[in-house]
């Protein structure tokens, strides 16, 4: 598959601390791909460098298959669109002004600008602006020119649930047209429903690099069966199915074929069942999971 | 994506300040105008080629204007895109100085226009082509002020640049500018006449350069500044370009 970007060891030392310890990740062209991990993990650092806009000290970083340094980047101008960190712009110009500094199709323009719905402020100096308003300039800056590959840090910072969901539905369209993305977020919730693909970063570090899928296998479910009396439904369970060793009404994933019968066995036995629940267990506390899993593993190997 | 060039000068364009300081600049050489009304003929004179001080105050405008044109890139964060679009840090630099310098020299002109309309409605009286100073007219005196002080005046863009790419502060920059543009040949004069000891150095510093249009107006300025009028320009020249470069330098290593 085509790669639109690929990061070969690349390491960034700053006042003697690694900022970015060994990354390497490619993306694939027509890709969603989420980058989340704690706040100061380096998702910021790596978007950076990824845009020439940080030396790097070891390593390779290439976009659409060429070289990208501090000193030399013009493939990001072409090829790339980005917002980071917060919404960069000129208080003293309108919305339209700065679509207009950054792409001379006025077609263009008028398609973001009507796609994200800011036709109401987009005359309006951007000091008048609200923190919703200004990401979603920064946003239609990054995507006006319909580059080939777009890199937004933290989007949905600031953004209303609608507008989230709006902002997620653009990202979508977007990508079927041909755009590859690559988006990052302390959250992965946020993410989850769109991302084909995600590189979890801890501490400079790419601790796990997977698909949604792949981690939702690794998600741990539980169904919890709650009753007006959970002690004596508890027996009965243990008395019919005494193989299964079940401690609590909480099932694990790998017994929830059976939750049929038991659920049938507490009716027979004329417990009412309140309430069935599957527990909270998701993506976030899987990722979280696996980053613990991984850290403790590394301390047990110093 | 429109050539950086064009986006200073739409930004310049855009900026309000950009217009009112130099609308107040005018403004202030009007008043200078009205209250010298009554002076005798060989003084009209040189507030005409002084351009009613009015260079003077566009130093003021044009050093607030450098530098906010410089840290406001960083503090908005806008820098990202500049740097993105230019493919080297030193091209987006430069680019800012000349658009800087075209609005200095557009600021100039319109100095220019200034003092001669003013002295069209105030000083009928005024012959333009009457001699002054360095056996030419008054009206050439005035355009050699001119010349004079726009190329002194990037002895100003040098120090405020640098000052700048330092700073995340533009006021920090403005108040070093205008301190040096009022005080720094005053200082420069008194540190010259205090040790008589260092003059062959310190006569070469940059302070005392700014004494450049006073020596041109008055040659007798010489006992105070040590130099010649060639040997200051040559200064004027080497150390802008010093600060101008030395600016390049830090402005490419800034953390953004
Ligand atoms: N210029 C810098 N100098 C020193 N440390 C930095 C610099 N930039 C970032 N850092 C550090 O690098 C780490 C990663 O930062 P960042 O990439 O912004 O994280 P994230 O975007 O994931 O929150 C943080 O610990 C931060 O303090
Ligand atoms: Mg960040």
């Amino acid at each position: 598959m085509e790669k639109i970007a690929e990061l070969q060891n690349v390491s960034l030392r700053k006042h003697g601390g690694k900022i970015l310890d060994d990354i390497s990740f490619d993306l694939n062209a027509g890709g969603i791909w989420g980058i989340v991990g704690p706040n100061g993990s380096g998702k910021t650092t790596i978007m950076k460098v990824m845009l020439g806009l940080l030396k790097y000290d070891k390593g390779t970083v290439k976009i659409d298959n060429q070289l990208v340094t501090s000193k030399k980047h013009s493939v990001v101008r072409d090829q790339v669109g980005a917002l980071i960190e917060n919404p960069s712009l000129y208080p003293y110009l309108t919305g339209l002004q700065h679509l207009s500094l950054y792409s001379s199709d006025k077609k263009k323009i008028s398609t973001i600008v009507q796609q994200l719905k800011m036709t109401n402020y987009i005359k309006l100096k951007t000091k008048l602006y609200s923190l919703g308003m200004k990401q979603k300039l920064g946003i239609a800056i990054a995507l006006v020119n319909c580059p080939k590959l777009v890199i937004l840090d933290e989007p949905m910072n600031g953004l209303d649930p609608k507008s989230a969901r709006e902002l997620r539905m653009l990202i979508q369209q977007k990508n079927r047209e041909g755009t590859t993305f690559l988006i990052s977020s302390h959250v992965l919730s946020e993410l989850q429903k769109i991302i084909t693909g995600i590189i979890i970063v801890n501490d400079g570090k790419i601790s796990i690099e997977t698909t949604p899928s792949e981690l939702k296998k690794k998600v741990n479910k539980q169904v919890i069966i709650n009753t007006n009396d959970n002690d004596k439904a508890l027996k009965t369970l243990n008395v019919l199915f005494p193989d299964d060793g079940l401690k609590s009404l909480i099932i694990d994933s790998d017994k929830s074929e059976k939750l049929n019968e038991y659920l049938q066995a507490i009716i027979n036995n004329d417990i009412q069942i309140l309430s069935v629940n599957d527990s909270q267990d998701d993506l976030e506390n899987t990722m979280l999971e696996l980053m613990q899993h991984k850290s403790d593993k590394e301390g047990s190997n110093l | 994506m429109k050539p950086l060039m064009y986006q200073e000068f739409l930004k310049l364009r855009f900026k309000k300040s950009t217009w009112i300081s130099l609308i107040i600049a005018v403004g202030m050489m009007v008043l200078t105008g009205l209250t010298t009304l009554n002076v005798g003929s060989s003084d009209s004179k040189y507030y005409f080629s002084s351009a009613y001080g009015g260079f003077q105050w566009f130093i003021i405008v044009l050093i607030a204007i450098n530098a906010s044109s410089i840290t406001s890139e960083f503090q908005f964060g806008t820098i990202k895109h500049l740097v993105i679009q230019a493919d080297s840090r030193w091209r987006v630099y430069y680019i800012k100085l000349l658009a800087i310098s075209c609005y200095n020299f557009i600021g100039h002109i319109i100095i220019f226009l200034a003092a001669v309309l003013i002295k069209l409605l105030l000083y009928p009286g005024l012959d333009l082509f009457s001699h002054y100073h360095y056996g030419s007219t008054v009206i050439v005196n005035l355009i050699l002020n001119g010349a004079l002080d726009f190329f002194l005046s990037y002895l100003f863009i040098g120090m405020v640049t640098l000052i700048a790419c330092i700073s995340s502060n533009s006021a920090v920059a403005v108040s070093v500018g205008i301190g040096v543009a009022f005080a720094g040949e005053g200082l420069s004069n008194m540190l010259l006449s205090s040790f008589p000891s260092i003059i062959p150095i310190m006569r070469w510093n940059p302070f005392n350069m700014l004494n450049f249009q006073q020596q041109f107006a008055y040659p007798e300025h010489i006992h105070d500044t040590h130099l010649l009028l060639s040997q200051m320009g040559i200064g004027i020249f080497v150390w802008s370009c010093l600060f101008l470069v030395l600016g390049q330098l830090l402005f490419q290593r800034r953390k953004i």
